[in-house]
């Protein structure tokens, strides 16, 4: 896991998935795609959204609803795609929206409990209380490591 | 040439040819005349870039129209050559065979006379590299344990020193490596025992299988664990491994293989992985591309023939085509997709039949409903005065994966396009049915299908191999009189055939788009015209039916492209009918035959145009 720079204060990208609010380190995010034209890989595990075209490279689009076990969306206007970079390769998150990029103290980022709004902590390194809401600090090595609750390839 | 020689010769270099793509870092000698011819391009491309902006900025479509088809052409220009400068020759795997093939037949006391052809022929840089250890594997196993030792071979009356032959050759756009051997053969008698021993297959299965059948066994993993099957026959340690590399590669693995005659292993591979001409279809909504090595031909079932030609054996799903039977699978089946059809107005519906999810049971019946169906639709739609539609019509892409021929059935069909390979995430490398991803003219992505992965998600067979050796006899016995024709129609019942050889391509074209300057008929094809003729301008045969979409048959004249009008295509046939060359002959009519009921007259394509 990388570290940013400062370590008084961390930068965190704020997005929502269903009505859980995320928080990604915003080191760990490339850019964030607004123009999602996704291509549906079938036969690929549920979570795999499909591929897209990123100026020419083919990238995975993980949908975090499915990963999250909630029902998956028809894609709206409001839909992104992060992109992260994970051992050296490219993908794409696909959120419900972005609401905002923060700057928060690690101090006051609390590790999980273990069951964190129906769903189970694995992917979540610890969670940050705001004024208004309760954010999660996604672990994106683990949520995108492929080796999940034996959600393999349908055919493999 | 001589590059090859030091990189062959040097150890260190050699050791990172044979880790393939671990070389990526290295270096590669290139022919000064590439390079130039390289340099000449960009040069090229520049001025045309300037033509491009330079048109844009004047608005001047004529002069953006002629830049954009000299970008087409240096682009095509230009990846040819820069594809020239990855190709390297297969010496450069093959010279390391005969030292190998010397050292194990003087430590296994055996006589090996190793002949190389085709060394000249060239493969991209990075399928060389990948192939060395493939290849190596088969020769050591051939000289291992498929060559007898001198004394066993003399008893059963076989000369000495033992003949393997090494051969790289092209044909169809692949590159075929053959390494053939004169030794003992592989017993598939055996095979089958040790199969049975190990409980990897019933009695029942392995007596259905056919002699090929079994010998493929070689290539499963459970065989090359198996010690002891090498003992037996002779054959099988690692061959999965090499499956495996080749198959990686795009390429197949063939055995022929007679007991006592020898074994000749056969490996297809493409020119290229980088760039790949291929199919785009439609299943589902989504597109996908079909590389077009793996492509055989397609067959589209019009409506009222579907109940007729898509039949049932075993449960699963065929097609007869031309007396063979070929397993079929549908595509939105193969990747799980929800099935939809298009409704009468063209829309996408969900089906609301029912959807299977048992991959076993899928089959049964599946076809019989649909036959069902458009028998339905066919009578309402004949009640609806007689508009005929394209609607339920099957697409069936025939393909070739490896040693087996089948059909995908898909939505709809639309161009070919060269691709650009792309790899996919590691998420999605585990998926069979997909060989990669590629970006479509239009910028979207879209994954290319692996035929021979999804043949083995459906566990797909031949139907019966014995059908296919009856066919392959008959041709045999007809000897060299039978002929591949294309039947085509011109005026409403006028058939006439032509030489499918001949044919570079056909093309559904839309009437509205013919033009006819200076009386000549022509068609924008390919960002260029191509000159179109009617077979009634030469022969006194009946006039075109006036059909929205003709079809234009274009092939090679004098070195470039001609088309010849025609309303419609009947059929593509293997005949060995005799042409009667007398009675019906006339300008652009060189005779005519009975095929198929009809009086069908063979068309004369050289005298129709005339340029």
């Amino acid at each position: 896991m990388k570290k940013t720079q400062d370590r008084t204060t961390q930068e965190l990208t704020i997005f929502q998935v269903a009505d859980i609010s995320c928080g990604l380190n915003t080191s760990d995010v490339q850019e964030i795609n607004k123009h999602i034209d996704i291509t549906k890989a079938y036969g690929a595990p549920d979570y795999v959204r499909g591929i897209i075209n990123l100026r020419g490279e083919i990238v995975t689009v993980i949908d975090l609803r499915q990963k999250f076990g909630i029902e998956m969306e028809e894609i709206n206007e409001n839909m992104r795609v992060v992109i992260v970079q994970n051992q050296g390769e490219n993908m794409g998150l696909l959120v419900d929206r972005i609401d905002d990029i923060i700057t928060a103290d690690p101090k006051l980022i609390e590790p999980p409990p273990s069951n964190v709004s129906g769903v189970t902590g694995e992917y979540f390194t610890g969670v940050l209380k705001t004024d208004d809401a309760l954010i999660t600090i996604l672990d994106i090595h683990n949520l995108l490591s492929q080796k999940s609750e034996g959600q393999t390839a349908r055919y493999s | 040439m001589m590059a090859e020689k030091v990189k062959s010769d040097n150890p260190n270099t050699q050791e990172l040819v044979s880790k393939g793509q671990s070389s990526a870092g290295g270096s590669l000698r290139v022919n000064i005349t590439v390079l130039d011819e390289l340099m000449t391009l960009a040069g090229e491309l520049v001025l045309t870039r300037n033509q491009l902006i330079q048109s844009i900025g004047s608005r001047d479509l004529d002069q953006i129209d002629k830049a954009s088809q000299r970008v087409d052409l240096v682009t095509s220009e230009l990846q040819t050559s820069i594809m020239n400068t990855r190709m390297q020759p297969v010496g450069t795997v093959f010279n390391k065979f005969k030292r190998i093939v010397h050292d194990m037949s003087q430590d296994l006391k055996k006589e090996v006379d190793l002949s190389i052809e085709g060394e000249d022929v060239e493969l991209d840089k990075t399928i060389i590299e990948s192939i060395s250890d493939p290849m190596t594997h088969l020769i050591r196993n051939c000289v291992d344990h498929g060559i007898e030792l001198p004394g066993v071979r003399e008893q059963a009356g076989k000369s000495n020193p033992a003949q393997v032959l090494i051969k790289a050759y092209h044909e169809a756009g692949q590159v075929i490596i053959d390494v053939k051997d004169d030794g003992q053969g592989i017993d598939p008698q055996r095979i089958a025992a040790k199969a049975l021993e190990r409980n990897m297959f019933s009695e029942k299965e392995l007596s259905e299988m056919s002699e090929s059948e079994l010998i493929k066994l070689i290539l499963t993993p459970g065989f090359s664990l198996a010690k002891a099957v090498t003992d037996i026959s002779g054959r099988g340690v690692g061959m999965d491994v090499v499956n495996n590399n080749i198959t990686r590669l795009g390429g197949t693995i063939d055995i022929d293989s007679h007991v006592g005659v020898g074994t000749t292993i056969r490996v297809k591979l493409p020119l290229t992985l980088a760039i790949i001409p291929s199919l785009i279809v439609v299943a589902g909504n989504e597109r996908f591309t079909i590389p077009q090595v793996n492509l055989v031909e397609l067959v589209r079932v019009p409506p009222e023939h579907v109940k007729t030609r898509i039949e049932k054996v075993d449960s699963a799903s065929v097609i007869r085509l031309r007396d063979e039977l070929l397993p079929i699978l549908k595509l939105n089946d193969v990747l799980g997709m929800p099935r939809i059809y298009k409704d009468a107005a063209g829309q996408f519906r969900e089906d609301k039949r029912e959807i299977i999810h048992d991959r076993r049971s899928r089959s049964v019946d599946e076809f019989d409903n649909d036959a069902e169906m458009d028998q339905l639709e066919n009578e309402k739609r004949e009640l609806d005065g007689r508009r005929s539609s394209s609607l339920s019509a099957v697409n069936i892409i025939v393909v070739n994966a490896g040693d087996l021929n089948y059909g995908i059935v898909v939505d709809e069909l639309l161009d070919s396009e060269e691709i650009v390979v792309k790899p996919l995430g590691y998420h999605l490398r585990d998926v069979r049915a997909y060989a990669g991803a590629t970006i479509l003219g239009d910028g979207r992505s879209a994954l290319i299908l692996d035929i021979v992965g999804m043949s083995k998600i459906m566990s797909l067979k031949a139907v019966k191999d014995h059908a296919r050796d009856k066919i392959i006899s008959r041709k045999i016995e007809s000897g060299q009189h039978t002929q591949s024709l294309l039947i085509v129609r011109n005026a409403a019942e006028e058939y006439f055939a032509l030489p499918l050889g001949m044919i570079s391509r056909i093309e559904k074209i839309r009437s509205r788009d013919i033009e006819s300057p200076g009386g000549q008929l022509s068609i924008k094809y390919r960002g260029a015209s191509l000159l179109l003729f009617r077979i009634e301008d030469t022969a006194r045969v009946g006039a075109m039916e006036a059909v929205e979409t003709p079809y234009v048959i274009v092939f090679q004249k004098d070195g470039r492209e001609v088309g010849i009008l025609i309303s419609g295509i009947v059929d593509a046939i293997d005949t060995d009918v005799e042409i009667d060359d007398k009675t019906f002959i006339q300008p652009g009519i060189l005779g005519a035959a009975r095929i198929m009921e009809q009086t069908t007259m063979m068309l004369d394509l050289d005298a129709l145009v005339s340029i």
